[in-house]
Parts: C-alpha cells; sequence; structure tokens
C-alpha cells in the first residue's frame, strides 16, 4: 500500500503505474456511459425518462445551436459573475479588517455567526424586499455566502501569516500602505484564493438555486421548468450546462491564478 | 462587544420601523417578530417544521456517512479505486448538488425519498474527499514506523491509518452534515411541502413576514448549535491532535 | 465508524425489501389528487364507490398536476386527476405510459379568476391594469394558466403582462388578504372563501348561454390497466357512477356529496355549499376542441415537447369509459 501518505511524499517523474490508472481514470466512466446508453437504448432504462446520452449529448447541441440554450447560459454565467464580484471586494476588505484588528473581529463575529449558517437563498425575500423582485435582489443573495466565506478565508489568511515576517519587514522600513501591499497581501493571498475558489462555486450553487425556486431564465429554471413540464431532453441538457459552466468556472480561476500567483501551491480548504 | 453589535443591529431596526423608516409590512419590528416566534413555538408550529428538517437531516446524514467513509478510505488505501472514482467526482464536484434534485425527483418520486437523497449526496461527497484526503496526507513516517514494528495490512490499518486519518474524518463528517442541513432546507425552499425552508418560502409568498422571520431566527440558531455545537465535540472526542485551523 | 454502517446496511436492506413486500399484498389503486372540489368525482370514487366494488384505495395529496402526472408516469401512483396540461401532453406524447381516460369537472373561466378587493376598484379598475401585476397561479403549463391568459385576453393582456407567483391554492387567500398577489386563479372552494372573507372577489360575468369548459381530466398509469383489465374496467365502472352522483344525483352541493368532499379539502360545509357549482356528463363525454386551444397555448409558451397538434385520440383512450357506460347503460 503506497497511497496513505502519498500527499506528502516527494513527486518525482510519472511512474509505470500511472498509465493504467489514467486508462482506469478515462474508462471508468466511459463505461458508465456505455452502460446507460445500451439501456436506455434497449428498455431496461425506461427511455422517456433516462433518454440515451447520445440522445442527450444531440439535444443539447439542438438547444445550443438554436441559441436557447446559450441564452439561459449565458444569464446564468453573468448572474454568477455579478455575484461573485459582489462578494470578493467587499469580502477581501472585511476579512483583512477582521484579521488585523481584534476588535473589528469581535464586533462582528457574533453577527457572522448568525448569519452563516442560513443557507443564502432564504435571503432572497428579503433583498427582494429592499431591491424589488428582479436581478438585483438575486446576485444580491447569491453574493452572500460567497461573501462569508471570502471574508472568513482572508481573515485566516492574515491571522495565520508569520508574525515574524510582518515584524522583520516592519523592522526594515516597510509600514502602512508598503506593509499591506507588499507583505500582508502577498502573505494571504494562497487563503484568499482557497476563498474565491470556494466563493465561485458557492455563488454558482447559490443561483441556480435562487433560478430553481423562483426565476423564469438561467440554467436553473430552465432546470425546473423542464422537470415540472416533463421536457426531460430539457432537464438533461440543462443539467450538463450547468456541470460544464461549474467546471468552466473553476478552470478560469486556477489559469487566473496561475498567471497572478504562480509562486502559490493551492492550500487545502475543501 | 459580543454583544453589543447585535443588539445595536436590533434596536436600530425596531426604531426605524417606529419612525416610519422600514415598511413594517415588510420588515416587522423585532419585538413582532420575537412574539411571532413565541405564538409559533407555543403553537407547535415551529417545532413540527423543525422537526421534519431535522429528521430529513438525519435521514441524509446516515445514509451518506458509512458509504461515504468507506469509499474514502478506500480511495486513500487503493489507487485504481481513487482512479476509478476520481473522474466521476471532478465531474461531480463542481456541479451544485441540488440540480440534481429534478432527476431525483423522477427517479424516487415527489416525496422524502428525493429531498433525503439530496442530502445525502452533498453530505456523501464532503465525506470521501475529507476521508480520502485524510489518510493519503498522513506522515509517511508513521506508516514506516508502523512497518518497522512488524504492522502489516489489517493490524497497520486499524493500528495507525485509521487513528491517524480520524481528524479529517471527523472534520469531513462535521462538514457533511453542516452541508446536508444547507442542502435539506434549499431543497425545502424549492420543492418541498414541510419543512423549515418550506416554511420561509409559504411566508414569503403569502407576506407573511413575521412568520417568515421567525423561521429564519430558528434555522440560524439550529445552524449555530450543529456547527459549534459539533466542533466543540471533535475537539473533545479528538483531544490529542493538535487544534484545526478552522475556517468558520 | 463500524456501528452507524450496520445501521445504514440494515436500513437499506428493509428499504430494499420493503416493496417487494408490499407486491404481494391485496392490489390497492393509489390516487393522486389536488384539495380542491373540482376533484370530486375522485373523491367520491375513493371514498365510496371502489371501496363498494371491493377495491382497496390510498388517496395522496400532492399540490400539483405536473407532480401528479409523473408520479403516474412512474407508477408511483395508478390513477391521478390533474388539469389539461402540458406535464400530461407530454407525457402521453413521448410514449410514458399515461393515459387520459375521462374529463374530471368542467367550469367556467369567471368562477375561477379573483381580484383582491382591496385594489379593486382603485388602483385595478379593469382587468387590464393587472398589467405588470402579481397573480397567483398553482402551477404551471396546466389548465389554470390557460384559464389565466383566456380571463387577461378579455381585456387586452395576455399571460405575459403579469408577474405569475406559483403557490397551492389553500395559500392563495392569505396572499391575496395580505397583498402579496393581486389577482389568482383560484379553484372552488377557495374563491368563495375569499369572497366570504371579504378578500376578494369575481369581477367576471357569464354571459347567458354559456357552457362550461373541460379543465380538468383523470388519468392513469396505461401499463398497470394493461396488467390489471378486469380491475382497471372496474375502477372506469366504479368512476362513472361517481360521476352521475354529480351529474344526476346528489350534485356538487348535496350534503351527502359536500361529506365526502370535506374529507378531502380543508373547507367548512356553509363555503362549500355557496360555492359555485361545476358540471360534469353523466356519460362522461367531453367537448375536445379545447384541447387545441390548450395544445396551442402551451406550445407558444414553448411548452410542449412536439410540434403538431394532437387530436382528441391521441391523448384520451376512452376505450374504457365507452365500455362502462356500455354496462350501466347510457343516461
Amino acid at each position: 500500500m503506497s497511497e496513505p501518505g502519498a500527499a506528502r511524499g516527494t513527486s518525482g517523474p510519472p511512474s509505470r503505474r500511472e498509465w493504467p490508472e489514467q486508462a482506469i481514470g478515462i474508462a471508468s466512466p466511459l463505461l458508465f456511459l456505455v452502460a446507460w446508453e445500451a439501456a436506455s437504448a434497449t428498455g431496461l432504462l425506461r427511455p422517456q425518462f433516462f433518454p440515451r446520452p447520445t440522445l442527450i449529448l444531440g439535444h443539447a447541441l439542438d438547444l445550443a445551436l438554436d441559441g436557447s440554450l446559450g441564452r439561459h447560459a449565458g444569464i446564468t454565467t453573468a448572474r454568477v459573475a455579478a455575484a461573485f464580484a459582489l462578494a470578493l471586494v467587499p469580502g477581501v476588505a472585511v476579512g483583512l479588517a477582521m484579521g488585523i484588528s481584534r476588535r473589528v473581529r469581535d464586533g462582528l463575529d457574533p453577527l457572522f455567526a448568525v448569519t452563516y449558517p442560513i443557507p443564502s437563498v432564504l435571503f432572497l425575500p428579503l433583498f427582494s424586499f429592499v431591491l424589488g423582485p428582479a436581478e438585483a435582489a438575486l446576485v444580491a443573495t447569491s453574493a452572500m455566502t460567497s461573501f462569508f466565506l471570502v471574508a472568513y478565508t482572508t481573515m485566516t489568511g492574515v491571522q495565520q501569516m508569520d508574525r515574524t515576517v510582518l515584524e522583520a519587514a516592519a523592522h526594515f522600513g516597510a509600514r502602512g500602505r508598503t506593509l499591506f501591499a507588499k507583505v500582508l497581501l502577498p502573505g494571504a493571498m494562497p487563503f484568499i484564493f482557497t476563498g474565491m475558489r470556494l466563493g465561485l462555486g458557492y455563488a454558482l450553487i447559490v443561483v441556480i438555486a435562487v433560478e430553481m425556486a423562483s426565476a423564469q431564465r438561467g440554467l436553473g429554471a430552465l432546470l425546473w421548468l423542464s422537470w415540472g413540464l416533463l421536457k426531460v431532453e430539457d432537464m438533461y441538457a440543462a443539467l450538463v450546462a450547468i456541470a460544464l459552466l461549474g467546471g468552466g468556472l473553476l478552470w478560469m480561476l486556477g489559469r487566473f491564478r496561475r498567471r497572478l500567483v504562480p509562486w502559490l501551491p493551492d492550500v487545502a480548504g475543501g | 462587544m459580543g454583544v453589543l453589535v447585535p443588539v445595536i443591529v436590533l434596536t436600530a431596526w425596531e426604531a426605524a420601523v417606529w419612525l416610519g423608516l422600514m415598511s413594517a409590512r415588510y420588515f416587522p419590528p423585532p419585538t413582532v417578530i420575537a412574539a411571532t416566534f413565541a405564538h409559533l413555538i407555543a403553537g407547535g408550529v415551529l417545532w413540527k417544521e423543525a422537526l421534519v428538517t431535522l429528521a430529513r437531516l438525519a435521514a441524509a446524514f446516515l445514509l451518506a456517512a458509512g458509504p461515504a467513509v468507506a469509499l474514502g478510505l478506500a480511495m486513500g488505501l487503493w489507487r485504481p479505486v481513487r482512479s476509478a472514482v476520481e473522474p466521476y467526482v471532478a465531474l461531480l464536484y463542481p456541479l451544485p448538488k441540488i440540480a440534481l434534485l429534478p432527476l431525483l425527483l423522477i427517479v424516487l418520486g415527489v416525496g422524502e425519498a428525493a429531498f433525503v437523497v439530496t442530502g445525502a449526496i452533498t453530505a456523501f461527497f464532503q465525506i470521501v474527499l475529507s476521508t480520502a484526503g485524510g489518510v493519503q496526507s498522513l506522515d509517511p513516517r508513521l506508516i514506516e514506523v508502523g512497518r518497522n514494528y512488524g504492522a502489516r495490512g489489517v493490524g497497520l490499518f486499524r493500528k495507525i491509518i485509521l487513528p491517524g486519518a480520524l481528524p479529517a474524518i471527523f472534520t469531513g463528517l462535521r462538514l457533511g452534515l453542516g452541508l446536508a442541513l444547507i442542502t435539506v432546507i434549499v431543497v425545502e425552499f424549492v420543492a418541498a411541502k414541510s419543512g423549515l425552508g418550506h416554511l420561509v418560502f409559504r411566508s414569503w409568498q403569502m407576506l407573511l413576514t413575521a412568520e417568515m422571520f421567525a423561521a429564519f431566527a430558528l434555522i440560524g440558531l439550529i445552524g449555530l448549535a450543529l456547527t459549534r455545537g459539533l466542533r466543540l465535540l471533535q475537539q473533545r472526542a479528538l483531544a490529542w491532535t493538535p487544534p484545526e485551523r478552522e475556517l468558520t | 465508524m463500524r456501528m452507524p454502517r450496520a445501521i445504514v446496511v440494515a436500513s437499506l436492506v428493509v428499504l430494499a425489501a420493503a416493496p417487494a413486500a408490499w407486491a404481494q399484498a391485496k392490489p390497492t389503486v393509489k390516487i393522486g389528487y389536488i384539495p380542491t372540489d373540482s376533484f370530486a368525482a375522485l373523491f367520491l370514487l375513493a371514498d365510496r364507490h371502489l371501496p363498494a366494488a371491493g377495491i382497496n384505495v390510498e388517496t395522496v395529496r400532492l399540490a400539483g398536476g405536473s407532480e401528479i402526472v409523473s408520479q403516474v408516469a412512474t407508477g408511483q401512483l395508478q390513477l391521478g386527476g390533474a388539469g389539461m396540461g402540458a406535464a400530461g401532453f407530454n407525457a402521453v406524447v413521448s410514449g410514458l405510459p399515461v393515459e387520459y381516460i375521462a374529463p374530471l369537472h368542467s367550469g367556467y373561466v369567471e368562477d375561477y379568476f379573483v381580484v383582491r378587493k382591496a385594489v379593486w376598484g382603485k388602483e385595478v379598475k379593469r382587468i387590464a391594469d393587472l398589467k405588470g401585476r402579481a397573480v397567483a397561479l398553482n402551477v404551471r403549463g396546466a389548465a389554470v394558466e390557460w384559464i389565466l391568459d383566456l380571463a387577461l385576453r378579455r381585456d387586452g393582456l395576455t399571460i405575459k403582462d403579469v408577474q405569475v407567483k406559483l403557490m397551492p391554492f389553500p395559500d392563495m387567500v392569505p396572499a391575496l388578504e395580505s397583498g402579496a398577489v393581486d389577482a389568482a386563479i383560484l379553484s372552488e372552494p377557495f374563491p368563495t372563501l375569499a369572497e366570504e372573507k371579504g378578500i376578494a372577489l369575481r369581477p367576471l360575468t357569464k354571459a347567458p348561454g354559456v357552457k362550461p369548459v373541460p379543465i380538468t381530466a383523470i388519468f392513469w398509469n396505461k401499463e398497470w390497466a394493461a396488467a390489471n383489465p378486469d380491475l382497471a374496467n372496474r375502477v372506469m365502472v366504479a368512476y362513472l357512477k361517481a360521476a352521475r352522483d354529480l351529474a344526476l344525483g346528489d350534485g356538487w352541493q348535496g350534503d351527502k356529496t359536500l361529506d365526502v368532499i370535506l374529507k378531502f379539502t380543508p373547507a367548512k360545509p356553509e363555503v362549500l355549499k355557496k360555492a359555485r357549482p361545476h358540471a360534469l356528463d353523466a356519460n362522461l363525454e367531453m367537448d375536445a376542441s379545447v384541447l387545441d386551444s390548450m395544445q396551442k397555448f402551451n406550445a407558444e409558451l414553448g411548452y410542449l415537447k412536439y410540434k403538431e397538434l394532437q387530436p382528441v385520440g391521441k391523448l384520451f383512450n376512452f376505450a374504457y369509459r365507452d365500455r362502462a357506460v356500455q354496462e350501466l347503460g347510457r343516461k
């Protein structure tokens, strides 16, 4: 057994054992899809509820080509981007403040502790009262959990910084803005990025949930409405699109991180 | 200091409504909410819905925990298992699990099973990832030492690997429970006809805002009790491990 | 982690065995319904005529027709009723084992469309003033949405001009009261209840001689019917008897009928008595032309999986009804 502790071991050149593993990695889902295709085609799985994967793909492509899938996907993506942006800046700002100042942390912590466990989607009514039952409320709702995640991880990032590094920098004359920009921020970066990754993921989750609950357009709305109307192929197409969107967003964030802070390993955070 | 901020917020809210700055229809003053809360508790409504939610949570968690820990351990121990499962994990990780709800409604029908399974899937993911990660991030020196003392196979597993991975497993279970609660409540908000999440949705649609906020408060309290309580439990149970770097 | 795992495995085994055990027991007909008195025929079927025919019944209350359709399609329910709409049409056309078998009730658009009293005559002087306002529906893609569109079209609006909020019928009354919605498509006894409480009113009046339109229908799982033809026939005969109770016997407002309806809907007898009556043909006949209008409406909103309007013969299977009418004789 060489797996336990493998994460901490040295990573050397790919060994001969890796090729079969990659093959399993590809074969496993492929086999699943083939089995599904066969089961649906032979009627073992009811094709009206479990259409063949090839049909689903074809239908998804049809929807993509006639623009309807693209429209819904575009709306959802825009909402996620807006929610993420809305969460990011205040999140980092508040997180830094909480990390630096004990008083800020003590003041905000009880407030956060009570609101954080509440699923974001439940804030939709509140935001729709204040902002009206339209896009703004939806985006604000989706930003909530992301905001908390970014704030908390940023705060942790500041707190875990080696005090000696800060002291050393101060000793060499770094003060105020310089200390902040050149030492504190980069030091907290790994955690901030973990927060961003989690925050982006949650922004998508909440946007989809809100769309399912009460929207007319967007992938979540498409997903929910198609089920209600028993337009099953549309439902699967929406599901595939959502998965692709989620994967795509995370991939983009990964690329962005590698460009901006290439020296960083990812900090395990969930 | 900690208590001060919420008190200030609530007082400001109360004042704002009385001064006519906030609409009482949409934001009933905290005193009214508290009264409604008491009324609903006394009438049993809140308990009933809370019980439904908690029952779903328990079912989801119990459904997921055992198999998830088992799979996580298997993934951590044997590379072929990990290679076989990893593509599914990678595919499903970025997918909001709530999006699986319609599919589950078709497969399992419009009822408890679909709601519980959706919550279970969310917990399942978290527990598998944490458990597998826990096994993989064991200090290899521990295993070396164990081997040097003659531990093999099952013995190695029971005496070295399992206890070593236990903190990560516990964290995974704790996070999984928290995520399952969130998922269950979201599912109730979107699709169910009972439970605290549904109560919030219903009161919202009927503009019974005092009830809505009362349900809110209860959800927040339950969530808080669960997360803090579980963390305490973990600290007690695994007192020998160094304190975890905590996110919340 | 061994103990909890054992419990999980044990529970899973029990859960897996339960349906198998169930299947061996006496055949039961599971019926899905919505708590409104439009479903009176189903209530009478479940409460009176199926037990009289020696058939076990289990009723399942759901909030919307599409849920009932999908449950019947998967066989979790055997029989159900719903407003005729997209979910049912899509299910039938896509080859799911669902078929409509008979009408459930006909009604009048004027009886369904309610407006909040507090705004009527003020902000909303006519139906066209509902533009942009919130209107309650219990489900999308079903007959109620079609009814709303018909009501709105009388004053130049369409369904796209209002903001639809989804909620079950019982919730619409408090929603009208609090102003969460300004109008609704409500099914009896709730519109009468809302009128009695002074919360809402029905602004549309019926033209003399206007006929009620078929709104809801019953459907069952085709495979179940094919596998249990004798049972299916007996169910149909019992349903015909229930329909005749309404059409020829006690009627929708009769005391014996009300007793049964009260078991399924959360309403008071006085309110039910005052509710506006529906209609159901004594031979379960219905004017099928409404299906074209419904399909067109659903197609325009993009709800349908198919492009060509289906004739009634494709959507309904009247064979069982005809056989039952033959058995009991035409009335």
